[in-house]
């Protein structure tokens, strides 16, 4: 893959929707993005460097999984101050999608673009297993080709997921329909024995209240291919790309299979 | 220049399971009746400077934007002086105002490092 010069030169050559994912030092699920989006034929992925100031035309920013900056003082508390968090603010200030998985959702709460704050496991262990999650939104860029309720099976990866906030931010969320994932069980019953991490309200995912942000402890990216175990990660991507190109007035199939599966 | 501690905690009502787990672990060493664990961080840093409230309202702008996360930790500081000042200081035991210069300091002892004259103190527990 030859990185582009610049967002123009990449935009003339390629209608594709393009997926910028930023690589801080210590990220390690960067290739993990890129490579699942490369299964999906409407998408472009490329990596940005965290010391660009410049999202090379991205429609999507992706802050990937990962320990950036060795997870030092706190997860995400050092990369928010990467040079490209700038740009990926004034990206999210002017409407642009962000998707924040794992250390990616811990960046965007310590860089307060999200509510709350990520604490240590409860159990004070490292999780890594596939995991249910309830989808409590369809109304957003992220989740338009998932089913109010759907239980879908996406893996957990991390040591600081127990996501929480203070009694106002709470408020909000609830106000604003912010939890967009919740920890389930297989038949979609949000209990604390199906919290893995115990964060508050079972909460495994949020967005912004202008919706064009999403943070996910789960890792999308790992199940987006039959052969690794999974495809649920599959309509995240799919609805970002729809989005995307529905904003060009470009309309296509939303059913969730209208990929090729790659083996 | 000054000497500085920072003491970062676990806001009161965040859930520390390391302190839950160490209070478990006490009562199997023998120690009983051992309650309300909370494990933080301490900070130390050295700071130029020779007015204690400029390099307080400085170090407290660390606390806020990366030192420590205000949604679930609590903090507090101690500036000990070191340097010219040094000596001056170490013949006292609590808030000093120097006579060259405005220097306050305060003092390390039991309780809230800063005095009430503190213009930020009432940031150090609440986080806000």
């Amino acid at each position: 893959m030859t990185p582009p010069t610049s967002g123009e030169e990449r935009a003339a050559r390629d209608r594709r929707v393009r997926f910028g994912v930023v690589v801080f030092p210590g990220s390690n699920c960067e290739y993990d993005a890129v490579h699942a989006l490369g299964t999906f034929p409407e998408a472009d992925a490329f990596l940005l460097w965290h010391k660009d100031h410049d999202l090379l035309g991205a429609d999507v920013v992706v802050l990937p999984g990962g320990f950036s900056y060795g997870d030092y003082l706190r997860t995400g508390a050092i990369a928010r101050f990467s040079p490209v968090m700038q740009e990926v603010a004034t990206f999210i200030e002017s409407g642009g999608l962000v998707l924040g998985i794992c250390n990616g959702f811990q960046i965007l709460t310590e860089a307060h673009l999200l509510h709350g704050a990520m604490l240590r496991n409860r159990g004070l262990k490292f999780i890594c297993h596939p995991q249910y999650l309830r989808v409590e939104r369809t109304d957003t860029p992220f989740t338009s080709q998932l089913q109010i309720g759907q239980v879908i099976q996406v893996p957990v990866n991390h040591n600081e997921g127990a996501w929480t906030a203070g009694a106002e931010s709470l408020q909000t969320i609830e106000d604003e329909r912010l939890v967009v994932f919740r920890y389930c069980d297989a038949e979609g019953q949000v209990t604390d024995a199906a919290n893995p991490n115990g964060a508050v309200d079972g909460v495994a995912g949020i967005v912004n209240e202008g919706g064009n942000v999403l943070g996910m402890m789960p890792h999308p990216e790992r199940v987006c291919e039959g052969i690794l175990g999974g495809t649920d990660g599959r309509a995240l991507f799919g609805s970002l790309i729809d989005h995307v190109l529905r904003g060009r007035g470009i309309h296509r199939s939303t059913a969730p299979c209208s990929w090729q599966a790659v083996t | 220049m000054f000497k500085v501690k920072v003491y970062v905690t676990p806001k009161a009502g965040i859930s520390d399971p390391q302190g839950a787990t160490i209070e478990r672990a006490l009562p199997a060493l023998g120690f009983d009746g051992v309650q309300s664990i909370r494990v933080g961080r301490l900070i130390t840093l050295e700071v130029d400077g020779a007015d204690a409230v400029l390099v307080g309202k400085d170090v407290d702008a660390m606390c806020r934007q990366l030192l420590a996360n205000p949604i679930i930790e609590d903090y507090r500081f101690e500036l000990e002086p070191t340097g010219p000042f040094a000596e001056a200081m170490a013949a006292s035991e609590d808030v000093v105002v120097s006579t060259d210069t405005p220097l306050h300091v305060a003092a390390e002892h039991a309780g809230s490092p800063w005095t009430a004259a503190d213009p930020f103190a009432h940031r150090q527990e609440d986080g806000e």
